[in-house]
């Protein structure tokens, strides 16, 4: 899959940022060397002509607003990274029930595709005890789509598994769980980069032969 | 899924070859078979809301009386079920790491048929007990979710520092259920009342309500 570049963007700059980069070495090397200093001077000189007028830049402030603000007002691909809130059930009869989680993620998008890739950490309410611990990864598939300037909805496919850590009659137990979720929602872009979103969705979990059904509601904020 | 992606979808499974025909459908198909693993993996189940679906059972009928003792499967294992005595135990922590040396267990669940009337062999096992124990809450009723009262008290023994709780039911059929929980924590805890509570006294024998 070819991903646009405005999407990739900031982690090729930050990748660039990180390796060794010879323009920039060239450039750096350049104004601490006083030939080099000479050198440009004396295209300085050229540039400014035989009537000494200033040097002619191949951008002018008009040009470089104009362009500033067509990169603003391009359309919005989609989030990047995020930081959310998600709510949701694995209800049993021993107890169990609500969890509360953080999420956080990220998500690649083309066109009207979008591939996420989420993570969680939060705990499962026990009422006979202490809660649980519950960590889980999930895999996204969606559809996304700029239904007006900066309201972007989406719907997506989502697998994922995690484990769950507690404490039943004084002693740790653990349990594995997979399931697939059903989600859709939108996403608003508000100042800068950032957006807002929200989501209702449906889950179908299995951990040790019981399936668990349960509504989602997720809350989410990201670049 | 439009006509033309299922079209496209169809076509690339029936090509054999990687003809460029079918390089637009891979997506689709690569996503449709991801969606059908992940469907297919979750599968069919019992639903986690049904009564117990979460906990194990151990069902016995005697003469005397009939009972199904229902336990969490970790950390409970069942221990032995044999002439209506029905033995569970979650292993001390020390024996989980290092099997066979011999902790005692950090909890014990033992059931079994009696003869008699709950309540006096209840007073009868807290005078008993009374010689050699500390008597923590004397006599108070229980009442299973089933609806099934019984009686219960709860005592400490100093001897070897153990919680005991001991619950006895009437059976319809002449005797009495008494369930015995031992354990180091002290056994007056919510989870050990759920346990109690969900067990069922003389419970329908599915055989026989089918002739009926």
């Amino acid at each position: 899959m070819r991903l646009r570049t405005f999407t990739v963007g900031p982690w090729v700059l930050t990748l660039a940022s990180l390796c060794p980069n010879p323009v920039l070495a060239e450039s750096s090397n350049a104004l601490s060397d006083p030939r080099t200093a000479l050198t440009r001077t004396a295209r300085e000189d050229e540039a400014l002509g035989d009537a000494g007028q200033e040097p002619v830049h191949p951008e002018d402030p008009a040009t470089a607003e104009r362009s500033r603000s067509e990169a603003t007002n391009s359309p919005w691909l989609g989030p990047r990274v995020e930081l959310g809130y998600v709510r949701y059930r694995l209800r049993d009869g021993a107890g169990a029930g609500v969890v509360h989680a953080l999420a956080f993620g990220g998500h690649f998008s083309h066109r009207w595709l979008r591939f996420s890739l989420l993570g969680e950490g939060g705990s499962r309410s026990y009422q006979l005890g202490s809660n649980d611990l519950l960590a889980r990864a999930q895999v996204v598939f969606g559809i996304q789509r700029l239904v007006v300037e900066r309201v972007m909805a989406y719907a997506n496919v989502s697998w994922g598994g995690g484990v769950l850590i507690g404490t039943r009659f004084h002693s740790s137990v653990s349990d594995l769980f997979h399931g697939i979720g059903l989600e859709a929602g939108s996403e608003i872009r508000t100042a800068g980069p950032f957006w807002i979103g929200a989501g209702l969705g449906y889950l179908r979990a299995k951990m040790q032969g019981l399936v668990y059904h349960s509504a989602v509601f997720r809350i989410r904020i990201g670049l | 899924m439009s006509a033309r992606a299922g079209k496209r979808v169809l076509r690339s499974m029936v090509q054999s070859t990687y003809a460029p025909a079918s390089r637009d459908a891979l997506r689709p198909t690569l996503s449709v078979c991801l969606i059908c693993g992940a469907l297919f993996s979750v599968g069919c189940g019992t639903p986690a809301s049904r009564a117990y679906a979460e906990l194990d059972e151990v069902t016995v009928r005697m003469s005397l009386g009939a009972y199904i003792l229902r336990y969490l499967a970790p950390p409970w294992s069942l221990v032995s079920s044999d002439d209506g005595r029905t033995l569970l135990q979650i292993d001390a922590d020390g024996e989980r790491f290092s099997p066979d040396s011999g902790f005692t267990p950090k909890y014990t669940c033992q059931a079994e048929v009696i003869s008699g009337n709950a309540l006096n062999r209840a007073t009868q096992a807290e005078r008993t007990a009374a010689a050699e124990e500390s008597i923590l809450v004397p006599q108070r009723p229980i009442v299973t979710d089933g609806g099934n009262e019984g009686t219960e008290f709860l005592s400490f023994r100093d001897l070897d520092m153990r919680f005991l709780r001991r619950a006895y039911f009437d059976s319809e059929r002449g005797g009495v259920v008494r369930v015995v929980f031992e354990a180091k924590p002290d056994l007056d805890e919510r989870e050990v009342t759920k346990m109690l509570r969900a067990l069922s006294v003389d419970p329908e024998d599915p055989d026989l309500a089918g002739k009926e």
